[in-house]
């Protein structure tokens, strides 16, 4: 017998196995005296183990809880001495997240607009013309739409002296919006009661 | 026990996690009268020092109340199992710290059987605790789980964020040799 399905053995001691797996071990066992022997040693270490009475405290358990509790407020009295009092901090970091994303999500899209407008691509141009001929008319909210989007704001700016800098303030103030979203996200994460200390 | 007697303790377990996981120190104290002696035994089994051990019960109950508004009873096959983790991480971690090798600690066995063979109990008993220290860390700790604590495979995988597949070969592999280290021992068992 070559095929010893030794794992199952050690499985069948604990009565971890399903009805047929039980099977399989039975009769190997009946037929293999070498795995019959490894389960009669497993055997006899379980009886060791069932005979080995519980190990001797050193405290009982009501003295390890008299000394666990001064341990515990001291515990408790460090995280609240790290943990700062932020108070309704989060929602403002909240606010400041939201409105920085905004702001960037303005400007970027004024900003594209005007430059795909002064290079001849005006975004407008992708529009279904019937769209566009609804949004020259003049009715309803499109006028201010257009208007937003074919702003000359950006494009006077563009042919000022400091138009080199431009790239930099945006880069700039795209630092600035992730600095503010991840102060926003830490001042969240830290007021988040995480853990039963400082309650 | 009866099925009924099970579903209360497990019931009366979870409105003490529930009390403690919202900051009752009362309900705490009443889960670490329920696991004071696992927790001590399974570190002690790990690393085979009582005052070592020690040290590790208050690690891991300070940790476990750091931790315990996150548990989440259902994610872990069992309280218990969360806290065998949370012990044997330590243990381990200590182990690691304090190497060389950890002296034996005799301090093993409560005097409940007769003298004349409490002596003879007791040398057995040393052996057998040597020679599950010489296992290897990952065998050893699913061994002690299993025969010491009779947690099941189920749990094991979960203290050990293993698979139960592995679990039974770590089970397998410890039982091996452990019984090739204490055969003459073994087979004085029978008498």
């Amino acid at each position: 017998m070559t095929n010893h399905p030794a794992e199952l053995i050690a499985a069948y001691i604990d009565d971890e196995l399903n009805s047929a797996q039980n099977s399989v071990v039975k009769t190997h066992i009946a037929e293999c005296s070498s795995c019959r022997w490894e389960l009669e040693q497993s055997l006899r270490l379980r009886q060791h183990f069932e005979r080995e009475p519980p190990i001797l405290l050193r405290t009982s358990t009501a003295e390890f809880w008299q000394m666990l509790q001064p341990l515990l407020s001291a515990q408790e009295a460090v995280a609240n001495a790290q943990r700062p009092d932020l108070g309704m901090a989060w929602v403002w970091g909240g606010v400041m997240v939201l409105l920085a994303a905004l702001s960037q999500a303005i400007f970027l899209a004024l900003t594209l607009s005007n430059v795909a407008t002064r290079i001849g691509y005006p975004l407008t141009r992708w529009l279904p013309m019937d769209t566009i001929q609804l949004l020259d008319s003049g009715e309803g909210p499109g006028e201010l739409i257009i208007s937003a989007l074919e702003s000359h704001l950006f494009l006077l700016a563009f042919s000022t002296p400091l138009a080199p800098l431009f790239p930099v303030l945006v880069l700039l103030a795209l630092t600035a919006a992730f600095a503010m979203a991840f102060l926003g996200w830490g001042l969240a994460r830290l007021y988040q009661p995480q853990s039963n200390l400082g309650q | 026990m009866s099925a009924i007697g099970n579903d209360n303790i497990i019931a009366k377990e979870q409105h003490l996690l529930s009390a403690a996981q919202k900051g009752d120190k009362t309900a705490y104290g009443l889960i670490v009268e329920t696991y004071h002696r696992l927790v001590i035994s399974v570190a002690f089994r790990i690393c085979g020092d009582t005052h070592l051990a020690e040290d590790i019960a208050q690690d891991t109950f300070m940790k476990a109340w750091q931790q315990l508004p996150n548990f989440q009873a259902e994610r872990s096959t069992s309280f218990r199992a969360w806290l065998c983790r949370i012990a044997h991480n330590r243990s381990i971690d200590l182990l690691r710290q304090n190497r060389p090798e950890t002296e034996l600690d005799p301090h093993l066995p409560a005097q409940t059987t007769r003298p004349d063979r409490q002596v003879e109990r007791d040398e057995t008993a040393t052996e057998v605790q040597a020679a599950i220290l010489r296992l290897p860390e990952t065998a050893r700790t699913a061994l002690i789980l299993r025969e010491y604590e009779g947690l099941s495979y189920a749990e094991i995988a979960d203290t050990l964020e293993i698979p139960i597949g592995t679990v039974m070969s770590r089970l397998y592999n410890a039982r091996k040799r452990l019984t090739k280290e204490l055969t003459p021992l073994l087979l004085d068992i029978e008498r």
